[in-house]
């Protein structure tokens, strides 16, 4: 009987060694391409997407007046949507299923708040704090800038009597996706912006973007702030802001050495670019209105606008 | 047999430690014992150990490689040696030896009859002519021999150690035997589960002629489906086969398929089905849930054979040819020549190809465009025109491809096997070849195998220690060419006999100028092309398994089991400089600069891929087991344990320019952007690496027990818990456990039951949960970062996959079984009755979310499925005597139906055109249809917009109200089953199946003009033909007039509405086998045991169809349907 009792005891320990392992054993993760991230790098590849996100509303280019479209062109649209915007039609999407120039952007809030959420969890430290700073900074500017386009297009225009109590709008600043969706004032909104952007300027130390400006920089914080107090109506500083931003970059491109025939007068990484995003349509060059009327090229915001340059009759894909 | 003996003691061992020692000659040594000394099949089909090298591109890992396989082999040799040892156990001399021989009342030997000698554990088997010798016999003690079919005798023994003759009476009652089925985990007697099972023994799996072990359950399982026409019709995440129907949206849908107890990781076609003892396919919750999370498709236990204790060497060998017929390629629905030609004379009137003619990409026109705009360009003759376009119109591409595509299906398959097994071991020693040239010329198959096992017996027989090991090797090539090309007149062979160019990708007179000559030819000839394509995959696939069983009491055991299983596939594709392939590439990667020179990025020479799939299991477990019979009345039965699952994979894959014997050419600029010709559209230089690491991990806890009181009322529970990386900390400790509870009476035996007519009645009951697991899908927020694809500055870039999902869960499926089992007096007719309904819960669904969170639609547990259905098998026996004529009858339902889902269709469309786009109440893949309002009077379709006719394509099929749509019924055959009949007549057996699937519907391919207009005919001419062309035409036909430009809304409301619904429903003459028994001598003749011969043929045809046009509903999506194969062969035992 003893024996049996030593046994069943051998059993008994190769069993507890056995669950002792268990929970290293299910730690494991399940395959290389896939990871929840938690470090810097991790993190910074989520913000280097500019396929997913660095995409803004294309309402306000769609309504604009940047191009133009014939009577037959107009009523052949294959999209509602490129219809009524080109008329500012009151219903412009009528019942379409995915609005792009709302959920593009939330998606860059989306991603930008993982960031943030997750950066809590990482130690700043001597070894990391610059990079720590400048994805943080990065994750805010991004923030700001989808809240800023998200209010140009959805919300009514700043106006300091009423930004109070006029509405603005949903100010996502969680990853969690069951938290609550309610709409912010005017005030709160801008207010919002301006810290995100304000905060932004503090962290992110380069001074010009050094890659194909996708990454932002001290100069398109300066761009960004000088834009959005344009907006406020608050010229002094939108003044000040833009001659920031100039005195770290003013190159100019003499538009006279630019190819108008090419299909492609100006690529992204181009001289004047201080930062980069494209509108919310498949193809992030050419904005293809029609088949047969004209795509325009749309590239850095803070261009002037050239018609041989930026808008270009569509003649093959 | 001596010879056998010795080839087992000395010549296998040799073998294995030659291959120990030289382990990269494995495959050398398995070719040349498998085909002789073929040196040129040697030659051609396997790379010197160079070249090898050289392919994997990694010596490190192919000498660690080499070492594994080295030490594999040795532990392999070492196996078989032990066992050859002390294989005369019969033949031993010691005192108290009893000697007799076993007949029956004809004095025909009895092989295989139980001696066992009364209140002593001595047992023997009588051998072929029936002798036994027994020892530590003494006078006075009782022998007890027994054998299936017979009735025990007793006899005493007396003096002499000689009991001469001993004859057993035939019991005809007795020949229901007891039947043990398999769950993966134990072995339970069939009277006394409670779960719902499929067997199937080597002679049912043996019925069928297959290279795929999977293909024999056709059409002999109960409740098992296969699923054709899963790739269109289904839409994403089809099942090809399922265990009572479909119980899932987005996780595996497939069946968990159990090799020797543990789960198969490994390639299905990798295993030889010769080698296979049994298969159970397990249906019900009782059954199935102790395979927990993996179990809720069903489980099929596949068993491989192995020796038994106490029989003398058993050789079985059989050989077996298959031809196939040639693919019958008329039967698909296929625009005519002449139809089409009338099409494209249609289009170029109308000004369709201008666009193209004057396209600065110079995109490809057919033969018959380019005569037309050579007419339209004054450069022949309208005589001439007429005739070239005339002498296409006869031609037919078909016969062509026919002829040099496809071929008949030649398939062999050999296998031989050693097994038996002395007083306190046994082993099975089998290998087998397989050599197929499938339909597609230039395709082809092998696989070798080899495996074997022994099991031994120690320390007074309490200790079991089984050891196994399975090799395999397949070697594919897949150089067919199976695509269908454009036009229907083309010729694949000009008039002098050459291989033909065909306009392929661009036309032919702009690239023929656009190099000078400077460019490599970019005429592209299918023939040529068939002929070179070298596409080959190997796959080395093997198998380690050892048990380790001690019997800590009686009826009490303790069992450690441990599977390593390693499959290593390489995948090459040579495109050798003659290829279309190779040439369009570096072509497109030539840079031409404004002085005319020419740069080739894309160096000249061969280009060539590799991809390396690398995948390894292991499995350990360890597990209590428990049977005891207390006192007369009470029978318990239990297992527990716990075991610890790994499945991780490595695959890998690169590409060489250059490519020649020697080597590669120099490094490629991968990282530039390009202007490509002739197109001038711009392109990165393919790289074509990439890495991928998986790794599955599971730990589970297991436990069942069953209790049968007075052999009558059985009541079974079984549990288990997993756990697995895939969900993270939080999900594993809420997880609940997966169980399910059992019940059976056997009224038969109750002392009231006095029905006499059916001996046999039970009720069976069952209730529980199986599981399931969606592995893409994960509770924390994760990324995928994809080293290919890259952002605009060039860099790999991470995608949110994964918004956080903290309350993700298993998928659980709820399972009620009914059943009642029942026979006849004389088992005239036995069957079993099952009901069962299946409750998926928590599955998988897409639903929508407030896209201010940044996710459009979520991924969760949201969606419930409802199974309901029905297993019915009847066996019968109509006659019996001299002739015997004996039916199985399987019929089955299984409806399934989506009881919730979050995310309706968003359109009337998107319901229409499948994926997975379900709606609650329907099953999970159905046909929608429109409502057919007939054509107007100009030829435009109408269907039904809220009661009215309408020809609003676009307001129908965007709309949103779904009540518009019409469900019409399921894709997938919810009646579905069997009737096989089997004719005994003297050494002659016929065995012909005739299956049936009912209640399914599919659509006509109707007519879409827009597809015809970009070049897809695969549309009956029937249609085309009986088109409205003139007023009036709309009183006699449906099809609608053919418009330029096409409209897809129009197309669509045509192809999609109800009158182009077909029903499915048909019986099909599946198989026919003959065989014919060789009459031998009982015990055996001087050579053989057995001797078999049979012939099989499949694929007979369709008995009878509800559609009248000639389809079959179930290759409706293949170009074919399965050739009529015809199978030759022999099994003899020795």
């Amino acid at each position: 009987m003893k024996k049996k009792i030593l046994e069943y005891s051998k059993i008994l320990l190769l069993c507890v060694l056995f669950m002792g392992c268990k929970k290293e054993f299910l730690e494991k993760k399940p395959a290389s391409n896939i990871s929840v991230p938690s470090t810097i790098e991790e993190l910074r590849l989520l913000l280097i997407n500019t396929v997913d996100i660095r995409r803004s509303p294309a309402l306000g280019e769609l309504s604009g007046d940047d191009y133009y479209m014939e009577k037959a062109e107009w009523s052949g649209q294959f999209l509602p949507y490129f219809s009524n915007s080109y008329v500012w039609s009151s219903d412009i999407y009528q019942g379409a299923a995915s609005v792009l120039d709302w959920n593009t952007p939330y998606t860059q809030v989306l991603y930008a708040n993982v960031v943030l959420d997750r950066l809590k969890k990482v130690e700043r430290n001597g070894g990391n704090a610059e990079a720590y700073d400048e994805l943080k900074g990065t994750a805010l500017f991004m923030r700001a800038w989808s809240f800023f386009d998200l209010a140009q297009v959805f919300a009514v225009p700043y106006d300091a009597q009423t930004a109070a109590t006029d509405l603005g709008i949903p100010l996502r600043e969680t990853a969690d996706i069951d938290a609550p969706t309610v709409r912010a004032s005017i005030k709160d909104t801008y207010d919002r912006i301006l810290a995100d952007i304000g905060e932004a300027g503090r962290l992110i130390r380069i001074e010009k973007s050094p890659i194909n400006g996708y990454m932002p920089s001290k100069a398109s914080v300066y761009g960004f702030l000088s834009r959005v107090y344009l907006t406020m109506r608050e010229y002094p500083r939108a003044s000040l802001y833009a001659d920031s931003a100039l005195g770290i970059k003013a190159t100019l491109i003499n538009y006279n050495t630019l190819s108008t025939s090419a299909t492609v007068p100006l690529t992204t990484d181009h001289a004047e670019s201080i930062y980069q995003s494209t509108l919310v349509t498949a193809n992030p060059l050419v904005y293809v209105v029609t088949s047969q009327g004209y795509s325009i090229v749309i590239r850095c915001f803070m261009q002037a606008i050239r018609r041989m340059i930026f808008v270009k009759p569509f003649t093959s894909r | 047999m001596k010879k056998i003996r010795y080839f087992i003691v000395r010549a296998l061992p040799c073998l294995f430690f030659k291959l120990a020692q030289k382990p990269d000659n494995i495959p050398k040594l398995l070719f040349e014992l498998s085909f002789g000394k073929d040196k040129q099949f040697m030659q051609s089909r396997e790379p010197d150990s160079n070249q090898l090298a050289e392919l994997c591109k990694d010596e490190l890992r192919l000498q660690k490689l080499k070492r594994k396989m080295g030490l594999c082999c040795l532990i392999i040799a070492i196996m078989f040696i032990i066992p050859c040892i002390p294989n005369e156990a019969h033949s031993q001399e010691s005192s108290g030896l009893v000697k007799g021989k076993v007949l029956d009342e004809s004095k025909r030997a009895i092989p295989s009859a139980t001696v066992r000698v009364l209140g002593k554990k001595i047992f023997i088997l009588s051998d072929i002519q029936g002798n036994f010798l027994l020892q530590n016999v003494s006078r006075g003690d009782t022998l007890l021999l027994s054998c299936v079919g017979f009735k025990d005798a007793k006899f005493g023994v007396g003096n002499g150690d000689d009991l001469g003759e001993l004859v057993l009476v035939q019991d005809n009652t007795q020949l229901m035997d007891v039947e043990i089925v398999s769950t993966g985990y134990q072995q339970v007697p069939r009277e006394r589960a409670t779960g719902s099972f499929v067997q199937l023994d080597t002679k049912l799996l043996n019925r069928r002629v297959s290279t795929n072990i999977l293909d024999r359950l056709e059409g002999v399982t109960s409740g098992l489906s296969f699923n054709r026409n899963t790739i269109s019709s289904n839409g994403s995440n089809p099942s090809s086969l399922s265990v009572r129907g479909r119980s899932t949206i987005f996780a595996n849908p497939n069946p968990l398929i159990v090799v020797d107890n543990f789960p198969f990781s490994g390639d299905i076609s990798a295993i030889n089905p010769n080698d296979i003892a049994s298969i159970t396919v397990l249906k019900d919750a009782a059954a199935a849930s102790i395979w927990g999370a993996l179990s809720g498709n069903g489980v099929i236990v596949i068993t491989t054979k192995k020796g038994t204790m106490g029989t003398a060497p058993k050789v079985d060998f059989s050989a077996n040819l298959t031809i196939g017929e040639r693919p019958d390629l008329y039967k698909a629905p296929r625009l005519s020549a002449s139809s089409f030609i009338e099409v494209e004379k249609f289009l170029f009137d109308k000004g369709y190809y201008n666009s193209r003619i004057t396209s600065s990409t110079h995109p490809v026109l057919s033969p018959v465009v380019e005569i037309l705009l050579r007419r339209r360009s004054g450069q022949i003759s309208s005589l001439d025109s007429a005739k070239l376009i005339g002498d296409y119109a006869g031609n037919d591409t078909r016969s062509d491809l026919a002829e040099y595509y496809y071929r008949n299906v030649v398939n062999q398959q050999y296998s031989l096997s050693v097994s038996g097994g002395a007083d306190s071991h046994s082993y099975y020693l089998g290998a087998g070849l397989d050599r197929n040239l499938t339909s597609l010329e230039r395709n082809s198959f092998d696989r070798i195998n080899i495996n074997g096992s022994n099991t031994f017996l120690f320390a007074k027989k309490r200790l079991e220690w089984t050891t196994a090991f399975y090799y395999t090797r397949n070697h594919t090539e897949n150089n067919g060419l199976s695509a269908t090309l454009g036009y229907p007149y083309l010729k694949l062979k000009n008039a002098d006999g050459s291989n033909a160019s065909i306009p392929y990708q661009y036309r032919k007179p702009y690239v023929d100028t656009l190099g000078n000559g400077k460019l490599l030819d970019w005429s592209y000839r299918p023939l040529d092309e068939l002929a070179q394509n070298d596409n080959v995959t190997s796959l080395t696939e093997y198998r380690l398994n050892t048990l380790l069983k001690y019997t800590i009491l009686r009826g009490f055991d303790a069992s450690v089991q441990y599977q390593y299983n390693e499959g290593n596939g390489i995948l090459r594709t040579l495109y050798n400089q003659d290829r279309f392939y190779t040439r369009d590439y570096i072509n497109r990667f030539t840079q031409i600069s404004s002085g005319g020179v020419y740069t080739r990025l894309v160096p000249l020479g061969a280009i060539l891929d590799n991809r390396n799939n690398l995948s390894v299991s292991q499995n350990l477990r360890g597990q209590f087991a428990f049977n005891q019979k207390f006192g007369k009345q009470h029978d318990l039965s239990a297992i527990l344990g716990m075991e610890a699952r790994e499945v991780s994979g490595n695959s890998a894959s690169n590409r060489l320019y250059g490519y020649s014997e020697v080597g590669a050419a120099g490094a490629v600029n991968y990282l530039g952007t390009f202007v490509m010709l002739p197109t001038n559209s711009t392109g990165m230089i393919e790289s074509g690496l990439s890495q991928l690491q998986t790794s599955n991990r599971f730990v589970s806890t297991f436990a069942n027990a069953a209790y049968t009181y007075a052999d009558r009322y059985t009541l079974s529970a079984s549990a288990r818990k997993d756990e697995s990386n895939v969900f993270g900390a939080t999900t594993n400790q809420k997880g609940i456990p997966l169980w399910s509870v059992g019940a059976s009476w056997q009224i038969s035996s109750e002392p009231f039951y006095q029905f006499e007519e059916i001996p046999y009645l039970r009720f069976r009951i069952t209730r529980g949960y199986q599981g399931n697991v969606d592995n893409s899908l994960s509770p924390q927020v994760t990324v995928t970062t994809n080293p290919i694809s890259l952002n605009t500055a060039g860099s790999p870039y991470s995608v949110l996959s994964n918004p956080p999902n903290p309350e993700l869960r298993w998928e659980r499926i709820g399972m009620i079984n009914l059943g009642l089992d029942f026979r006849f007096r004389e088992n005239r007719v036995q069957g079993t009755f099952e009901f069962f309904s299946k409750n998926g819960r928590d599955l998988i669904g897409i639903s929508t979310i407030d896209p201010t969170t940044g996710v459009q639609t979520f991924k969760g547990n949201s969606a419930n499925m409802n199974v309901r259905g029905l297993d019915v098998t009847l066996n019968t026996r109509n006659l019996v005597g001299k002739f015997n004529w004996s039916s199985v009858l399987l019929f089955s339902i299984a409806r399934d139906r989506v009881t919730k889902y979050l995310l309706s269709p968003p359109t009337i469309s998107a319901a229409l055109t499948g994926g997975i786009s379900p709606i609650e109440g329907n099953p999970l893949y159905s046909i929608y249809a429109l409502e057919w309002a007939g054509l107007n009077t100009s030829g435009n379709p109408q269907v039904l917009l809220n009661g009215l006719p309408s020809t609003n394509y676009s307001a129908i099929l965007s709309s949103a109200d779904l009540s518009n749509l019409k469900y019409i019924g399921p894709v997938n055959p919810p009646v579905f089953g069997s009737l096989r009949n089997d004719f005994d007549c003297g050494n002659w057996n016929i065995s012909i199946n005739i299956s049936y699937k009912f209640g399914n519907y599919f659509r006509n391919p109707g007519l879409g003009y827009g597809n015809i207009f970009t070049g897809n005919i695969s549309y009956m001419d029937s249609q085309y033909l009986s088109r409205w062309k003139n007023p009036g035409d709309e009183a006699i036909t449906d099809v609608p007039s053919m418009i330029y430009p096409a409209n897809a809304n129009r197309d669509m409301a045509y192809n999609y509405s109800d009158i182009l619904i077909e029903r499915g429903d048909h019986i099909r003459l599946q198989d026919i086998n003959l065989s014919y028994d060789f009459a031998l001598p009982k015990g055996g003749s001087k050579l053989f045991r057995s001797l078999r011969i049979f012939t099989y043929v499949n694929n007979l045809g369709i008995l009878w169809s509800v559609n009248k046009l000639g389809l079959d509903p179930d290759y409706l999506t293949s170009a074919f349907a399965n050739p009529r194969t015809y199978a030759f062969g022999i099994r003899a035992g020795l």
